[in-house]
């Protein structure tokens, strides 16, 4: 195929007009709608950031970004407008806006911007000679910012076209390997820098499959030239390392085509800072709300909200950006005090200038918390009698009666069996039917989820000992293992650092075998008491087992807790414990969050971390304020689910009704209505047989179990495989398939899970015709409505219905009936949770 | 939003990876658009799949499993116990030779490419080498991997009414070693299932099971329910401004399918004339071609046909001889299994050929693996992975070539072994989809490669 070898940089990147077209495109901010620019006066006092300077490299020089707000709170962005004088300039100089150290000394840097005057006390502290070009932090950052080492190009697996370095920059001795050992003297020509392969590729003088990466004459040329040109030496003596990177500023407000820049600064673990904006990496999370460009210039588009990610060697920081139109006219909505939930999600809802919708119906309500809290619609004379129920209090009066639903153990242990895998693919059926059964029991006794999750993670034997242990003979190794547990536990998905550091996230191969080092002492071995039972297997521990050995280093990595800490662990004991201790301890820091978070989604279209179980810092909570509060409130109830989801479906968010306002609409992630949603394969089965009074018979499970019921994915129908029952090889939520398909609504239309049932002649229209006396054609009318959808008809649908049974004629009143239940069962009424 | 991975899935070859560029690049297809964009993108509806031009694939997948020593690796000067019954002919490009029993075929060897070094490294199982050729991979029940039209089907798409990806006529059933045949989505979700035939269209009661009405459902009732369920849908609709977009996709595709004269032309071969229908072949694999190239012409992207469901009790290719229920032989082959073929593939070529498909078409013949160069005692052969020879055709393959060889015996590649992988990376290539930019969400979402191959160079000139 022809390739089109494009530039991925515009020629001028780094360019020493660049700042100055930047100052053209923030001094006239204006619409991407081509309105004319808009003159925004900022109020109260400009900030700079940093407020000192401190530069020890004669390499590194440092930005100023010089910023306000408005009145209502929009970011400004001065640094283009501002004046920047050093008061010393032989100590320090501003060039195209940044400032460059000269020599050692004191000196200041007068900021004057929007009338206002800062002064930026600058310490420059340079050592006697510039030091020579760092392969580390400089050569490295240039092949990470080019894109070198990316996975598709030369970080793939296997390298591209013989040349392999290491995936993001992971290994800097490997790369260093790469670059200069293999192949001597084409990469790297000590005799003729200008010809090595590393310049001549990237910058296109020679074919390079992966196209120019590096304009001729940037900064990044410059870097690998010098380098070469001073020997190409390594710098691995130099232990200094990225220890976290932060980005300025974390959180801002502006309006649709302003523009902003963001400035990333790394801390070393020797204490010293650098700027490293221009070789830093930065993705907007949300297409469409904004773009930023290659050194931290984030142009808002469209109103919206997102995370703006700066990525420097492996370590992320992440910025959140709001995009809003100002309205004059906006009045912020009073903050509710009664409920900690509304609270936070109110505030936010100001913030973005956005009106919450009004409270749900009583139907709506009702139908909505039944699916959500025991997965089945309220049947008709349960309907009849929420609606008749004069009490105030009526709807926390229900939820507390839902809890006490057989129904409700059901629900929430599918949703256990899921996240815990619980399968006979694994595992043999008496462990099967053992472990579901001990969750069963577990989520009938509301254990709170700390004590469950140590139980399940210090389990062992056999299905006859303890019917928790099958969580461990679930998991095919000990990384399965890991990966299970801080998924499910910690919602962080680790399977990447198996192989290599995360892309997305600061672990590393030494956080993922050292979690594999708490794992590694289980083992399921085939249990002898059931000789000749499918896999039968009794988990025990290999006390005196070694540690996981990391495959990158060879070395034995010891047991070390995600975030870094290293606990000492006695030889010969049980190491699960210390880590169940660790992750179950009110202070950790992802497991109550994690969870909180996780149920949270359960009763709304999305996590406030979304996904739920990929936590990290690039994807940060959408409302802080609420995860915080939430987590802390689950705490503080230590850990009871019951509890979490009462405060969840007892909150005015909550009971928002899906109809949307004109300022709300476009809202999907902060909770401003009810956002509707497929129901789940399981709960839709089972309220279609509830609604029609037809059973579903499913091969292999005793008759009368329900969707809800059953143990495991290999008892199933073609129903709940069509609309996405989860087969439980997964421990990710996204294995549930919550999508609508054409293969669904085939099988919903023609196939015969609908119409059997409508026809069945003791289904449920046969029933309601059945009656003596027999019903009026309002009564049936509304009846259906109860049965199909948990409320009545409107006044627009009776008449539709009325019409619908006049074109049938007296003589097919049982057709007209089946066919209006199969138009309301196939309604999006039915199908949605709203 | 769907949210796999905030950093862009960057592209190695240079391209730009904006919205912008990949809208401006229109036609160009997915290329050069990073995953998580592309994923929001399709969210928010603005991804023209129509727009996207990639090429189509129809495979013949051989059930059971033709031996390469009896059909397209023949081995003439071989002892009498390895080159078996068959001799070989020439063909209309010199130097390749097949067996006689192929002679349409052998007349038009310049459009195909035949590749004899295929060998795969697992067990002898039939189910082994159906989930290498239809996923790319081996895989245990609790690692499944998504069928390849699976994979296009969640990539790409679907092209108008039809599905994308379809299988015919029937799903691969027993075939001695479990269920595991490689024809399921996994992963990518109940959406891109594979469309089952289920039905025979050789036959004359031939029936589309999901597309009829059920027994005793007049279409009166069906149009009535549908324009109820409109009205009723209009209704719930004004009550609420938030589009919920999937459901409402999902079922007017669904009533399209079932009432557009679209989809119903397409399962319908009676509008074929009789003498192409018999130029295929009056029988379950000549009228599936058949059927194929009515699908791809109305917008599936990807058909399967399994030539046979099962191996036992049946002519197939599963040529063990041994007396009992895969009791079939050399005369199997002549009499029935060679002509059927020869005639399918040959008038499939020719017809997409002459209705200008074959350059957006890429036609592969594949199986499980081959069959022992020795003959067995009763003059049959078994299951060999060792090596074999599979086929493609059409798209931009490049046809009259012979790519790897096996050894003297055809029991071992040669020359450039090939594994099944990078035959699903040539079929992705033949599509048009450039495999280092084009990934798919793997478990868990996170982004991965369509498949960890490389794609056969040589194939494409």
């Amino acid at each position: 195929m022809k390739r089109k070898i494009t530039t991925r940089y515009s020629p001028d990147f780094f360019a020493p007009h660049f700042f100055a077209s930047l100052s053209l495109c923030a001094l006239f901010a204006s619409s991407i709608k081509g309105e004319p620019p808009q003159s925004i006066s900022v109020s109260g006092n400009i900030q700079v950031a940093p407020s000192a300077l401190k530069l020890i490299h004669h390499r590194y020089e440092h930005s100023l970004i010089v910023s306000g707000k408005t009145a209502d709170g929009i970011a400004v962005d001065l640094s283009a407008q501002a004046t920047l004088t050093s008061s010393d300039p032989s100590i320090a100089t501003i060039e195209n806006g940044w400032v460059k150290p000269l020599k050692s000394g004191q000196t200041q840097i007068v900021v004057q911007a929007a009338g206002q005057t800062v002064n930026v006390p600058v310490a420059v502290e340079l050592p006697p000679a510039e030091r020579p070009y760092s392969f580390r932090h400089e050569v490295m950052p240039v092949l990470s910012k080019g894109g070198c080492n990316m996975g598709a190009c030369h970080g793939y697996s296997l390298g591209k076209n013989g040349f392999k370095l290491s995936l993001r920059g992971g290994e800097a001795t490997q790369d260093y390997q790469a670059v200069f050992g293999d192949q001597f003297g084409r990469r790297i020509s000590l005799v003729k820098p200008s010809e090595s392969l590393l310049i001549t590729k990237p910058i296109g003088e020679v074919p390079h499959r992966g196209g120019i990466r590096l304009a001729k004459g940037s900064l990044s040329h410059k870097i690998l030239q010098t380098w070469i040109e001073q020997g190409a030496r390594s710098d691995f003596e130099d232990k200094a390392e990225v220890e976290f990177v932060r980005v300025f500023p974390e959180r801002f407000v502006v309006e649709p085509g302003m523009k902003h820049r963001l400035q990333l600064i790394a801390h070393y673990t020797d204490g010293t800072t650098r700027d490293v904006t221009k070789l830093a990496i930065f993705n907007v999370n949300t297409e469409g709300v904004a773009d930023v460009d290659e050194v931290g210039l984030v142009t808002a588009r469209d109103v919206g909200e997102s995370a703006v990610v700066a990525r420097y060697e492996r370590k992320f920081a992440a910025a959140r950006l709001i995009v809003l139109n100002r309205k004059s006219d906006f009045q912020p909505s009073p903050i509710p005090t009664e409920h900690f939930i509304d609270q936070h999600v109110v505030a936010k809802l100001n913030d973005l200038k956005i009106k919450p919708s009004e409270l749900s119906s009583d139907e709506e309500f009702l139908r909505r918390v039944s699916i959500d809290l025991i997965g089945l619609q309220p049947a008709a004379e349960e309907v009849r009698a929420f609606l008749a129920d004069a009490d105030p209090a009526k709807r926390t009066k229900k939820v507390d009666s839902l809890f006490a639903r057989p129904e409700f153990v059901d629900h929430w242990s599918l949703k256990w069996g899921d996240l815990l895998q619980n399968s006979r693919v694994r595992l043999s059926e008496p462990a099967m039917y053992g472990f579901r059964e001990w969750i069963r029991s577990a989520v009938a006794a509301n254990m709170p989820l700390d004590e469950m999750t140590r139980l399940l993670l210090t389990s062992k034997g056999g299905a006859a000992d303890n019917p928790a242990a099958a969580y461990f003979a679930v998991s095919k190794d000990t990384n399965d293992t890991l990966e299970r547990v801080a998924e499910v536990f910690c919602g962080v998905r680790m399977l990447c650092a198996r192989c290599h550091t995360h892309p997305l996230e600061n672990w590393t191969q030494e956080d993922y075998y050292g979690l594999a080092s708490f794992f590694n002492q289980v083992t399921a071995k085939n249990d002898p008491r059931m000789v000749g039972v499918p896999n039968a297997r009794a988990v025990s521990l290999q006390l005196a087992a070694g540690f996981a050995t990391n495959p990158r280093s060879g070395q034995a990595q010891p047991p070390r807790f995600l975030g870094g800490i290293q606990p000492p662990v006695s030889i010969g004991t049980d190491r699960r414990v210390p880590f169940a201790t660790w992750l179950t301890a009110p202070d950790n820091p992802m497991f109550a969050r994690s969870l909180a978070n996780r149920f949270w989604s359960y009763f709304f279209s999305r996590g406030i971390i979304d996904p739920v179980d990929d936590l990290r810092t690039t994807n940060p909570p959408i409302n802080p304020e609420l995860l915080d509060a939430l987590t802390k409130d689950f705490l503080a109830h230590k850990f009871d689910v019951r509890h979490l989801m009462r405060t969840i479906v007892t909150s005015q968010t909550y009971q928002r009704s899906s109809i949307a306002n004109d300022s709300n609409r476009h809202d999907t992630q902060n909770f401003s209505h009810a956002i509707p949603r497929r129901i789940s394969a399981e709960s839709l089965l089972d309220s279609l047989v509830q609604a029609t009074g037809v059973r579903e018979n499913f091969g292999g499970a005793p008759a009368g179990f329900s969707a809800a019921q059953l143990p495991d994915a290999e008892i199933t129908s073609e129903f709940l495989n069509l609309f996405g029952k989860p087969q439980r090889a997964e421990a990710c939520e996204c294995e549930r398939d919550g999508d609508s398909n054409m293969l669904q609504a085939l099988h919903l239309i023609n196939g015969q899970s609908i119409l059997r049932r409508v026809t069945d002649a003791n289904g449920r229209v046969a029933q309601l015709l059945r009656q003596n006396p027999a019903p009026t054609e309002d009564q049936l009318i509304e009846d259906l409505y109860l049965w199909s959808l948990s409320r009545r008809p409107t006044v627009k649908e009776v008449e539709v219905a009325k019409k619908h049974f006049a074109s049938y004629g007296d003589q097919q009143r049982t057709d007209a009936a089946q066919d209006l239940m199969w138009s309301l069962l196939n309604s999006r009424d039915f199908l949605l949770v709203r | 939003m769907l949210g796999i991975g905030n950093e862009k899935v960057s592209l190695c070859d240079g391209h730009g990876s904006t919205r912008r560029s990949f809208l401006q690049a229109g036609s160009a297809g997915l290329v050069g658009l990073s995953l998580p964009s592309w994923m929001s993108l399709e969210a928010s509806g603005a991804v023209d799949q129509a727009q996207q031009k990639i090429r189509n694939c129809i495979t013949i997948f051989l059930v059971g499993s033709p031996g390469q020593l009896d059909t397209w690796d023949m081995k003439p000067e071989a002892p009498a116990e390895i080159r078996g019954k068959f001799r070989p002919i020439d063909t209309n490009v010199s130097g390749i030779q097949i067996c006689e029993h192929f002679p349409l075929m052998a007349r038009m060897m310049d459009k195909v490419a035949l590749i004899r070094s295929l060998h795969h490294k697992t067990g002898a199982t039939h189910e082994n080498g159906q989930r290498w050729m239809m996923t790319g991979h081996d895989f245990n029940p609790d690692s499944m991997k998504p069928y390849s039209g699976s994979v296009i089907s969640r990539v790409f798409g679907n092209r108008g009414t039809l599905p994308a990806s379809v299988i015919l006529p029937y799903k691969i059933g027993n075939t001695g070693a479990g269920p595991l045949h490689g024809q399921t989505a996994a992963y990518l979700g109940s959406g891109h299932e594979p469309f089952f035939l289920g039905s025979d269209p050789a036959r004359s009661d031939f029936k589309v099971s999901d597309l009829q009405p059920p027994a005793g459902q007049t279409e009166f009732r069906l149009n009535a329910r549908k324009q109820l369920l409109s009205q009723i849908d209009e209704v719930q609709r004004k009550a609420e401004t938030n589009p919920e977009v999937g459901r409402d996709t999902a079922y007017a595709r669904a009533f399209n399918l079932l009432t557009s004269p679209e989809a119903k032309q397409a399962f319908d071969l009676t509008q074929e004339t009789p003498k192409l229908r018999d130029r295929y072949g009056q029988n379950s694999l000549g009228q599936s071609c058949l059927m194929a190239r009515r699908l791809i012409e109305r917008g599936c992207r990807y058909v399967t046909i399994n030539h046979f469901d099962t191996v036992f009790g049946i002519s197939c290719w599963d040529m063990h001889a041994d007396g009992g229920g895969l009791n079939n032989t050399y005369a199997d082959y002549e009499r029935l299994l060679c002509p059927q073929f020869d005639w399918a593939f040959t008038a499939l070529i020719e017809d997409l050929s002459y209705r200008g498909l074959l350059n957006d078409t890429a036609v592969c013949v594949l199986s499980e693996f081959g069959r022992t160069p020795s003959l067995n005692p009763r003059g049959g052969r078994d299951h060999h992975p060792g090596v074999w020879t599979n086929f493609m055709a059409g798209a931009n393959i490049k046809g009259g070539q012979v790519i790897g060889s096996s050894d003297k015996q055809g029991a071992r590649p040669q020359n450039n072994p090939i594994e099944p992988p990078q035959i699903l990376a040539s079929i992705y290539h033949a599509m048009g989809i450039d495999l280092e930019t084009t990934m798919m969400p793997g478990p868990g979402n996170r982004p991965i490669r369509l498949v960890e191959a490389e794609p056969i160079q040589q194939l494409f000139g």
